[in-house]
This record gives C-alpha cells, sequence and structure tokens, in this order.
C-alpha cells in the first residue's frame, strides 16, 4: 500500500494553545520558585528567556501533520529531528478527549491516543476542531473492528453509532460533594501553597506580624485551659472546613456531571466543570479492575471503583482516565463490575482466607515499629515513656482484622485479592491479563512455611502491586503458581 | 515443544560472578581501611594489610555465600512457560508463560564473552516484573532457549 505522505494539520488556532502548555510547563514552575525565594533580578532573566523559548513551540504548529489510513494513524512531526509515528488502530487502547473552557470558545479540543506503549501518550494532537475529533473517533471505531477477526460485532456498533448507550451509572452533585468530602483531595494542595509562601520572606513578615498583632490583642498569655480549648478548637475546625470546602471544590472541577456508559465493546466516559473530560476505552483493554473503601467511604455506605489500562499514561504525562465510578453504593460497584464484564461469573467467586496463624506476623510486625520508638522514649522520660505500649490491644486486634479481612479467590476466569483494615482495596484481574506469576520467601516467611505470591499486569501501578497475596502457606502458593501457570499459557492475551 | 527439570547455571558463571566481586571489593575495602586508619593511628605498612586484610575478609565471605547463591540459582522450561528460581535468604521464583514473552535480549559482557557465556533478557508487557533475566547460559544455549520461546509463542499468539 502506497504511504501518503501528508495529511490534516493542526486547528488555526492551535498556536494559542501549544503556547500556553508551553508556558504551563517552563515557565509556571519558575514563577512559583520566584514566589518562594522572594525573586532577584536573574530570576526575571531567566523567565524571560523561557517565555521567549515558548514562543519558539508555536513553530511546531507548521511541522505536525496527522493523517489516516486504512489501518493505521500517522503522525508526522518535528523541526529539526523529524518523526513518522504509524499507529495501527488495532493498538489503541484509550482515546481521551480535553476540553477547557477556551477550547470551548473556539469549539476546538485536545487528542490524547493511547497505545499499550509505556509512560507516554502515543499522539497529543492539540488541538483540532470539534467535528474532526468526531471525524477520527468515528475512523478509529469502524476500522477497529473492521479489522478485528470478530465480524460480527461490527454491525453492532453501526446500530449503536451516535446514539450513546444507556448510561451505566451517573454521578449527581450530591455525590460529587460526598466524594470531595470523602477524598480530602486539597489537603496537599493546601499544605504545598503554604509551604511555598512560607518560603517567601515578604509574606512570611507580613503573616508574623498578622498573627503577633492578632494573638496580641487576644492576650494569650492570660488564658486558661478552657479558653485554650475553645479557640484551639475554633482553629481546628476552621482548617477542617477550609480542607473540606476546598476539596468538595476541586471535586466538581473534576467529577461534576461524571457519566459512564457502554456502547458496543467501549466504554465511553465524561467528566469535568471548566475542563472537560471524555474518554473512550475499548472493555477489552481493561487488565485490572479495583473497587476502594475508607472509612469515610464506609460511614456515606459507599465504594469507588477504578480501573487500570496498559496505556501506563500518568497524571504527569498526560489525560489520565482510570475511573469507573468514583462513589457508588456496594450493590450498584458489583452490577456496574458484572456489566462491563459480563463473561466473569461473579457469583462463582469462593473466597479464600489467608492462613489464620499469621496474624502473629502481622502483631509482631507491627508492635516492631510501636517498640522502635518507645525505647528513646523510655530513655528520656522514664516511665512515661512506655505509655505506647498501651496501644498492644489494638495491635492485637489489628492484626486479627488484618487476617479475616484479607483473602484472595483464583478460578477459571479470574484471580482476585483484598486486604486492607482502614483502607480495604479489593483487586480482580482476568487470567488473560496475567503477564508473569511470582512468589517470593523472606527469611521469616520460611520460618513459618508461608511465601507471598504476585501477578504482574500491563499498565498496573509497579510501587503498589495489587494482587500480592502475602502469609500464604508455600504449599498452597506452589500449587496456586501452577494452576496459573498452566490456564494462562493456554488462554491469549488480548492487549 | 522441549522442556527440561531445573538446571543449574554454567560453572563459568560462578568464576565471573566471583571475579566481578572482587573487582567491586576493591573500591569497596577503601573505607574500612580509612575509618581503621583513623581510629588507631596507623603507620603505612599497617594500612596496606589492613586493606589487604579487610579485602580478604569481605571476598571470603563473598565467596562463601556464593556457593549458595549458584546453587539456588536455577531455572527450567514447562509446557506453560520459563520458571527461574534464585536467592539464599530472600528467594523468588519467577514464572513467564511462553505466549505471554513478548521479545527476548540476549547480551553479553567483556568477561562473559571469554567464556563463551550470554544473559538472556525476557521482555513481558508487565509493568513491575516486566524484565526476566538469566545469566550465565552458554551462548548457544541461550539463542536455542530463546528460538525455542519465540517460536512456541508465534504459533499460538498474534496479541
Amino acid at each position: 500500500m502506497e504511504l501518503k505522505t501528508e495529511g490534516y494539520r493542526l486547528h488555526n488556532i492551535s498556536p494559542l494553545f501549544l503556547f500556553i502548555e508551553a508556558i504551563k510547563k517552563s515557565v509556571l514552575p519558575l514563577l512559583i520558585g520566584i514566589v518562594g525565594t522572594s525573586g532577584e533580578k536573574q530570576d526575571f532573566i531567566i523567565i524571560a528567556i523561557a517565555s521567549f523559548a515558548s514562543v519558539i513551540t508555536i513553530v511546531q504548529f507548521w511541522f505536525y501533520h496527522y493523517w489516516l489510513e486504512a489501518d493505521r494513524l500517522v503522525v508526522k512531526e518535528g523541526i529539526l529531528f523529524k518523526s513518522l509515528r504509524q499507529v495501527p488502530y488495532e493498538r489503541i487502547q484509550n482515546v481521551n478527549v480535553e476540553k477547557n473552557v477556551l477550547h470551548r470558545i473556539f469549539k476546538v479540543a485536545t487528542l490524547q491516543i493511547e497505545s499499550a506503549s509505556g509512560v507516554k501518550p502515543e499522539a497529543v494532537i492539540r488541538v483540532i476542531a470539534d467535528e474532526q475529533i468526531k471525524h477520527i473517533q468515528k475512523v478509529i471505531k469502524q476500522q477497529t473492528h473492521i479489522n478485528s477477526e470478530d465480524p460480527g460485532h461490527s454491525k453492532e456498533v453501526e446500530e449503536t453509532d451516535g446514539a450513546m448507550g444507556a448510561p451505566l451509572y451517573e454521578m449527581t452533585n450530591k455525590d460529587v460533594a460526598t466524594y470531595g468530602f470523602i477524598s480530602h483531595k486539597a489537603l496537599v494542595p493546601i499544605g504545598i501553597v503554604g509551604s511555598i509562601l512560607s518560603q517567601n520572606d515578604y509574606y512570611r513578615d507580613r503573616f508574623i506580624n498578622f498573627m503577633q498583632k492578632f494573638v496580641g490583642d487576644l492576650h494569650v498569655e492570660r488564658w486558661d485551659f478552657s479558653e485554650w480549648l475553645v479557640f484551639g478548637g475554633a482553629f481546628v475546625l476552621l482548617m477542617m472546613v477550609t480542607i473540606w470546602l476546598s476539596s468538595i471544590a476541586l471535586a466538581f472541577l473534576k467529577f461534576y456531571q461524571f457519566k459512564l456508559s457502554k456502547t458496543g465493546r467501549n466504554l465511553n466516559a465524561e467528566m469535568g466543570l471548566l475542563t472537560k473530560i471524555t474518554a473512550n476505552i475499548p472493555i477489552k483493554r481493561i487488565q485490572l479492575l479495583k473497587i476502594k473503601h475508607s472509612p469515610l467511604h464506609r460511614y456515606f455506605k459507599r465504594v469507588s471503583v477504578k480501573m487500570e489500562t496498559a496505556g501506563g499514561v500518568t497524571e504527569q504525562s498526560g489525560i489520565l482516565m482510570n475511573w469507573i465510578a468514583p462513589l457508588v453504593s456496594r450493590p450498584k460497584a458489583q452490577q456496574l463490575v458484572s456489566e462491563i464484564q459480563p463473561e466473569v461469573d461473579w457469583a462463582k467467586i469462593k473466597w479464600q482466607p489467608l492462613e489464620v496463624r499469621a496474624w502473629k506476623r502481622v502483631f509482631k510486625r507491627v508492635m516492631f515499629f510501636v517498640l522502635l520508638p518507645t525505647v528513646p522514649l523510655i530513655y528520656f522520660y522514664h516511665a512515661l515513656g512506655m505509655l505506647p505500649l498501651l496501644l498492644t490491644p489494638l495491635v492485637y486486634l489489628y492484626a486479627k482484622a488484618y487476617i479475616n479481612k484479607a483473602g484472595y479467590a483464583v478460578n477459571e476466569q479470574i484471580i482476585a485479592y483484598r486486604h486492607g483494615v482502614i483502607f480495604h482495596t479489593l483487586s480482580v484481574v482476568k487470567v488473560g491479563k496475567i503477564q508473569n506469576i511470582a512468589y517470593s520467601q523472606t527469611p521469616f516467611d520460611r520460618r513459618n512455611d508461608m511465601a507471598r505470591f504476585t501477578v504482574d499486569t500491563a499498565g498496573s501501578n509497579p510501587v503498589v502491586q495489587d494482587i500480592n497475596v502475602h502469609y500464604l502457606d508455600v504449599a498452597k502458593v506452589r500449587q496456586l503458581v501452577d494452576e496459573l501457570a498452566i490456564r494462562v499459557s493456554q488462554s491469549r492475551f488480548v492487549w | 515443544m522441549q522442556t527440561f527439570d531445573f538446571k543449574p547455571l554454567e560453572k563459568d558463571y560462578l568464576k565471573i560472578f566471583r571475579l566481578s566481586w572482587a573487582l567491586s571489593l576493591l573500591p569497596i575495602a577503601v573505607g574500612p581501611t580509612i575509618a581503621f586508619s583513623a581510629i588507631f593511628d596507623f603507620g603505612w605498612l599497617l594500612r596496606i594489610t589492613t586493606y589487604l586484610g579487610i579485602f580478604i575478609l569481605l571476598f571470603g565471605l563473598i565467596y562463601w555465600y556464593s556457593i549458595y547463591w549458584f546453587k539456588a540459582y536455577q531455572y527450567k522450561l514447562t509446557e506453560a512457560g520459563l520458571r527461574i528460581h534464585k536467592g539464599v535468604f530472600w528467594q523468588q521464583q519467577n514464572m513467564v508463560p511462553r505466549n505471554r514473552v513478548q521479545h527476548i535480549d540476549i547480551t553479553t559482557g567483556p568477561l562473559e564473552r571469554r567464556y563463551g557465556l550470554g544473559k538472556l533478557v525476557v521482555h513481558t508487557a508487565g509493568t513491575r516484573n516486566a524484565t526476566v533475566t538469566l545469566p550465565g547460559l552458554l551462548h548457544e544455549h541461550a539463542t536455542e532457549l530463546r528460538q525455542e520461546l519465540i517460536n512456541t509463542n508465534q504459533a499460538e499468539d498474534t496479541v
């Protein structure tokens, strides 16, 4: 087949968005640095250089071409170092669209296409017209199904094309507010802003002056205990309310009108207030499903449902979409998961417990961290330093609960693992998505005849492995590895 | 489909393991030597003796450890896939199913080339255990194993 060498260009307004993106990446961090260090002249020179460099990035616009061929998307870019990237439609994992207020004014959007290539998205087309995006999405959808070996489905797609399927899950404003309250997402940003501002001499002096005057008028030195209690309590409450309100605001920015629907073999998700994200994920590309809940989740009788796809894009490297339902009741979560993966028989899952005797190991482990600070405390405060030992019964309860709440399940279709006393996570991986099976034993494990069993999937978080079953009898683990190895080698892996 | 039970690595790889440790112990032994000379205020002769003593002590430990390390390092090819077992104190066993292999590299270092050895690097699409390495194979065995893993893979899987 002959390759075409030119095709569509970016939208005419693109340079503006390219410029904004460059500013975001280069100038903003520098500006924050200035606020942090009460900037000198040379800082402004650096910023001037960075701004100039940002203007230069606009040139990309004239060198960015992309076009759609029968079986692939081709992106040609680069000024000095040119690159030609070809992405077969079948390899495309997620298609995400981002629209903020500025995008909406010009009726354009940023399109991000992911394959299973790792950390960076395959192509970020910034920006093109709305109709063009619709066109590309349609082509990708049609071509994928024509090329896939299962032609029966292409008809189904055409039928449902255009009309979005009935929503599987929608978030009401109340849900969004509750999610914000539960997540405490603003805690970290508020801390960061506070610490940056405290680096600036000018703001710090003003703040200290203000506080001195404020506190001076209150005559702290004459307070008794009850006054401390009242004012201290009021201060803590004020901080909490600030964090709650800003967390709720953040939740609205991100999840306003969150909607998940199923069209044929794809999931469509929409969310966002100012910046609206539309994501399209083929269901067969989902590598792992996760149901999580924290104490606050349990208070509201809700859970969060997330997924992992093989794209491996993080919040820093692109538009990230890994939500099935940010906040949903437990029975509804079950229903959602079984609607998304109807081929898995959820009723057949039988949970197996960990070894009951393992509670002693959890107990010893946690007690070690309790005793560690106790030693210096006893040295400095003598008898009072023994106070942490009062935690012992709590640790005992925790250890028992840990073993009780943890469990794993294996059958022909899936492997699942759940664990966590305070923050509970349940993860499910289909056998076809397993990449690697491993088990390991520490010296402690060998003393207790136990082992840790792990399963690796594409696009998973390398730090927190989700299927990571610890405190299992080593004989059971060996058998499990053998069984799974055969099952995995018999099931084909489809990205 | 070719299979075999647990096999040890090539004996020569143990030599390479020890030799490369000996090389890296040369600078490592400097640290304790400086510490000792600072504490006891040695003359030059004693400093050199201390250095040699520390080096021999550390190398002796490595030499002793490597016996068990080598014994524990084993691999096996089943119908399901490649299994690698390793570790003395912290033991682990890794299993790569045949049909999950994405691609395989064979790398050789200067020391390994002298003994005609190679290291097999198996890549899967996973994240944490995405690359599984198996050192200390005869170069032609590594090539054979690679061919075996890739061949069976092609028969069943198109991704």
